[in-house]
């Protein structure tokens, strides 16, 4: 048999391991070379990103570009998805910076075991076939519980990518579970060639059920959350804002793709479930994160609610939902990096941890900071002309339009409770004095980053028609 | 060129003394007050163009701007503004209010002057733009930012509960808004459009009407307050400055009445006239309840925070009693509550600047210290109460002779229990009034104070031209709404014949 190899499909994915080899490599030399690791890895995704602008994108016709039987698939949709994670790596690398030198740990391996997890990313989602969602998840996940323990002289750094790594094996094995009985139901590996069979036995059922619950991990779904708050709070702040945003976009993504594309004869089915579980993950994410003390703990919950969110656009099964999530998955990459670029900056000395009494008065003391960080949370709220509640408007309304009203009416409670912790932190920064005079090192890469996150995140919310037109395209052209 | 962007200056110059107001440094706390206020003055003076190129005989918006602002596939919004009958006078409030309220702040404030100053400014412009939007997702996307500072009025310049206060404001008026919202969207998905006007056309069915006109309604009636919606206010009140207090009460409650009169009544009449008893019931609980428990008060600001809840019963009872008298006294009401409760405000704050303390005890023959400052207190005392001859009395009587004329069933004994409030009104005020200002003879500690200063007599004079304007020749603001207020009243009962009819078709088809 002759297997076609397409050589723009795979440039990505080399770039990217040249990268990572660099980086690698970077760490065996002299400490001036080392320094530029960071800048290297930024250059890889950039550059792989640049590829897959100019060479992928112009070779999407009307089908998808594809590689090996559709081992590499690009489809619109597929990079819509890579560009926001190529876009949240380059923000992490970039906050990383200054973070890893503040913490007196800045190695190159940081770059190359983040990279190899961009690289996990960037499989899962382009492809269409069953061994390879399973092989990127793999190659996303492993780099990702070394890098929550890269601090590794943090006990809770440790422990969070213990817990990670546990809880994330039983996901891995759920999820390989669930494809070896599709792939044992339908003979098949292949995307179209499953949802052709229009298989719905139990075999099938139960497969389709298990790679629901290893996804649901990932994207940290209730009741698959456990690991969330540790894992977030344990990994350097932004490793933190890398993965509450990059293995989300993933794991949403190809839920939806998978879901839409693969089992449209099962929607009956898992419809139910998937609501089930949004209105779980919107309920405990948002009641979660109100007792919390620690900013960063509670920024995880918002994270957990902000994924039930994006399934309840799922539960929408129409394109308008998709475009909803996409929309939103966009919004939500800005606005995170963001709200963790400003907590990697509230770092004094090695200490992480940042309660609600550390940031206040924040506001006076660091003008732009306390702007920065008000934009995010009021857009993490949902508050009009800010990117995050054109999100929600996209996705309630896709709910409604599918006559999910009812399930609207609680994504819009779990939004208004959302409210009062976003709001605590506002009240911190500005209405609260602090007695000791503490003010935090700021430094002028970190600013520009979360400075470009908070104006886009306006733009973005005053002016969508832009993100929203693309995300409609990538919606109609999953496959 | 200047007609056609007149209002669009008029709800965006704001934005321009915020950026001014960013340039100067925070350290010239004096400079950045006087620009202020000579901007809130220009601000003033642009906006009565709007009333002297207002055209009285037609009842349709003008100044009317409509541009696309974004079209995707999911939504396409226009920006959509204008000015009728309805918003003129509470637009013109507004401006109207500014020069006031920051040669108030001149001296209340001393903390942070840049910053508050900036969120002033940025609350204007959100009023400004509710009040003026013809698009619902544009009105929404205003009435949602306007909270952001007023928040942080409340909050960071407020008293002691001020964090409590202003999350509750926050919240409270958050949880009625994203019902609209809920309800917006269904409008869309249904009608196709936000435009208000393509929404008056469009005939929701009777089920949709209530569920509908219920979203709205819990919205607005938060905002307005009705009882027993009201718990956010007077906490918010108590706790925010001065100038907080007077925009709240001046123009952000309006906001509530006027999203009826705009957005829930026009829109769903036949919901109206299903829910009309119960929104006038709750409306005249709101009166007497409000009345009530402000006779009971100890501290003055929130006496007169709770006659709010009172005053905005009338002009609940006034909209839903539907009568075109009834109607023109609601919308004259919200603008003489603006100007009395506004100033009563002032004058609080002038009190408490100089003594430092709110409780009615604490005073006590103060007419004797502060002779100039107990005449006007006078005055917004009976323009608050509605004595003839002052503004109030005009709003009030309106009010009760359209509800008297209504076609209610009850009508008389609305009419009867709203004007228990009148008395109840008189009672508390009258009452306050004599305790702080007579009864005994001013303590020692309240013998220092010092008689109102130039300044102070300056931003109270132009509220007291209004009320006599008002009481003396109501007809001026009447005439410029009398035109869109019979349209708005078409709009609710035309539509509800046909809703009707509809009803009437149906059962004959049953039969």
């Amino acid at each position: 048999m002759n297997v076609t190899v397409n050589m723009t499909a795979l440039m990505p994915l080399i770039i990217l391991f040249a990268g990572i080899t660099l980086t690698a490599l970077m760490g065996t030399m002299n400490t001036s070379v080392k320094r530029l690791a960071g800048l290297v890895a930024s250059a890889t995704v950039v550059l792989a990103f640049w590829w897959l602008m100019e060479r992928v994108l112009p070779a999407i016709g009307t089908s998808a570009l594809s590689s090996q039987y559709g081992m590499i698939t690009y489809s619109y949709y597929s990079i819509f998805l890579s560009s926001l994670v190529l876009v949240t790596a380059v923000a992490a690398f970039a906050l990383s910076e200054h973070y890893l030198i503040a913490e007196d740990f800045s190695h190159p391996e940081f770059y190359a075991i983040l990279l190899s997890s961009i690289t996990g990313m960037m499989v899962m989602l382009n492809t269409s076939n069953f061994v390879n969602i399973f092989i990127g998840l793999e190659l996303l996940s492993i780099p990702l519980y070394a890098s929550v323990a890269y601090l590794r002289y943090k006990p809770e750094s440790v422990e969070g990518g213990l817990k990670y790594f546990i809880l994330g094996s039983i996901a891995s094995g759920f999820l390989a579970y669930g494809i070896a009985m599709i792939y044992g139901a339908t003979g098949s590996l292949n995307f179209t060639i499953i949802a052709k069979a229009g298989q719905t036995d139990s075999l099938f059922r139960l497969g389709l059920l298990f790679l629901i619950m290893g996804l649901a991990f990932k994207a940290s779904a209730v009741p698959f959350h456990m690991w969330t708050p540790d894992a977030y709070e344990g990994a350097a702040t932004p490793v933190t804002a890398f993965m509450s945003i990059a293995p989300k976009v993933v794991a949403i993504g190809v839920l939806t793709r998978v879901l839409y594309s693969v089992f449209p004869q099962m929607v009956g089915y898992w419809r139910e479930g998937i609501l089930v579980l949004s209105i779980l993950t919107v309920v405990v994410g948002n009641f979660g994160a109100i007792v919390q003390q620690s900013v960063k703990r509670m920024l995880a919950y918002s994270s957990i609610s902000h994924a039930g969110y994006l399934l309840m656009g799922i539960v929408a099964y129409s394109v308008e939902g998709v475009s909803g999530i996409l929309f939103y998955l966009a919004g939500y990459m800005l606005i995170n990096t963001g709200a963790f670029g400003v907590l990697s900056l509230l770092k004094r000395g090695d200490i992480d941890y940042v309660s609600y009494d550390d940031i206040r008065g924040v506001g006076y003391r660091h003008p732009w900071l306390g702007i920065f960080m008000s934009v995010f949370m009021f857009s993490l709220a949902g508050i009009p002309a800010t990117v995050g509640f054109m999100g929600k408007f996209y996705v309630f309304k896709a709910l409604i339009h599918a006559d999910y009203v009812g399930l609207a009416l609680v994504g819009i409670g779990g939004s208004l409770v959302s409210v009062y912790y976003y709001l605590r932190v506002v009240v911190n920064m500005y209405m609260k004095e602090n007695p000791e005079e503490t003010s935090f090192d700021l430094n002028f890469l970190s600013m520009t980053v979360l400075g470009i996150c908070s104006v886009l995140v306006m733009a973005a919310g005053l002016f969508p028609a832009k993100i929203a037109d693309i995300a409609n395209v990538a919606a109609r052209f999953m496959n | 060129m200047l007609n056609t962007h007149l209002l669009s200056i008029v709800a965006f110059l704001p934005v321009l003394a915020v950026l001014i107001l960013a340039i100067i440094p925070g350290r010239q706390e004096k400079t950045l007050k006087q620009f202020s206020i000579g901007f809130a003055l220009v601000h003033f003076l642009v906006s009565i163009l709007l009333v002297l190129r207002f055209d009285s005989s037609v009842y349709k918006v003008q100044f009317e701007e409509v541009v696309p602002w974004f079209s995707t596939h999911f939504a396409s919004v226009n920006y959509h503004i204008g000015l009728d009958g309805i918003n003129l006078w509470i637009v013109l409030l507004t401006t109207f209010l500014g020069p006031i309220i920051f040669l108030s702040v001149y001296s209340s404030i001393t903390k942070k002057v840049k910053s508050f100053l900036i969120n002033m400014f940025l609350l204007e412009m959100g009023i400004l733009g509710s009040l003026i939007a013809l698009n619902t997702f544009l009105f929404y996307l205003f009435w949602e930012v306007m909270l952001i500072p007023m928040y942080f009025i409340i909050g960071v310049w407020g008293g002691e509960r001020r964090i409590y206060a202003a999350v509750k404001f926050f919240i409270y008026t958050m949880a009625g808004s994203l019902l609209m919202l809920v309800a917006i969207i269904y409008m869309y998905l249904q009608a196709g459009t936000f435009e208000l006007s393509a929404l008056y056309a469009h005939s929701f069915s009777g089920q949709e009407q209530v569920y509908l006109f219920v979203a709205f309604a819990i919205a607005f009636a938060i905002k307005v307050p009705i009882f027993p919606f009201h718990t956010w206010l007077p906490d918010a009140h108590t706790e925010a400055p001065t100038a907080g207090s007077v925009i709240l009460a001046g123009v952000l409650l309006k906001l509530g009445t006027y999203g009826f009169i705009r957005f829930a009544m026009p829109l769903f009449p036949s919901a109206v006239k299903t829910f009309a008893p119960y929104v006038i019931v709750l409306g005249i609980i709101g009166i007497i309840y409000g009345a009530l428990v402000a006779m009971i008060q100890k501290d003055v600001k929130k006496l007169v925070a709770y006659s709010s809840v009172s005053h905005l019963g009338y002009v609940m009872v006034g909209l839903f009693a539907l009568t075109i008298y009834s109607v023109q006294g609601a919308m004259l009401q919200m603008i003489n509550h603006g100007i009395s409760t506004g100033a009563l405000f002032l004058l609080v704050g002038i009190v408490y600047e100089r003594s430092h303390t709110r409780l009615i005890s604490e005073y006590g023959g103060l007419a004797k210290v502060m002779p100039v400052f107990a005449v006007f207190f006078m005055i917004f005392t009976l323009s608050s109460i509605g004595l003839p001859m002052t503004n109030g009395f005009i709003g009030e009587f309106l009010i009760l002779m359209g509800t008297f004329k209504s076609a209610y069933p009850y009508a008389f004994w609305y009419t009867a229990f709203a004007a228990i409030g009148v008395i109840l009104g008189a009672v508390y005020m009258l009452w306050m009034y004599q305790r702080v200002f007579f009864n005994v003879e001013p303590s020692e500690k309240n013998m220092k104070l010092k008689d109102i200063n130039l300044r102070e007599k300056i931003y109270l004079l132009p509220l007291l031209i209004m009320v006599f304007w008002i009481g003396l020749a109501p007809g001026f603001f009447l005439k410029k709404m009398d035109k869109s207020v019979e349209h708005y009243m078409k709009l609710i009962q035309h539509t509800e014949q046909i809703v009707i009819s509809e009803q009437s078709i149906a059962r004959g088809v049953q039969k």
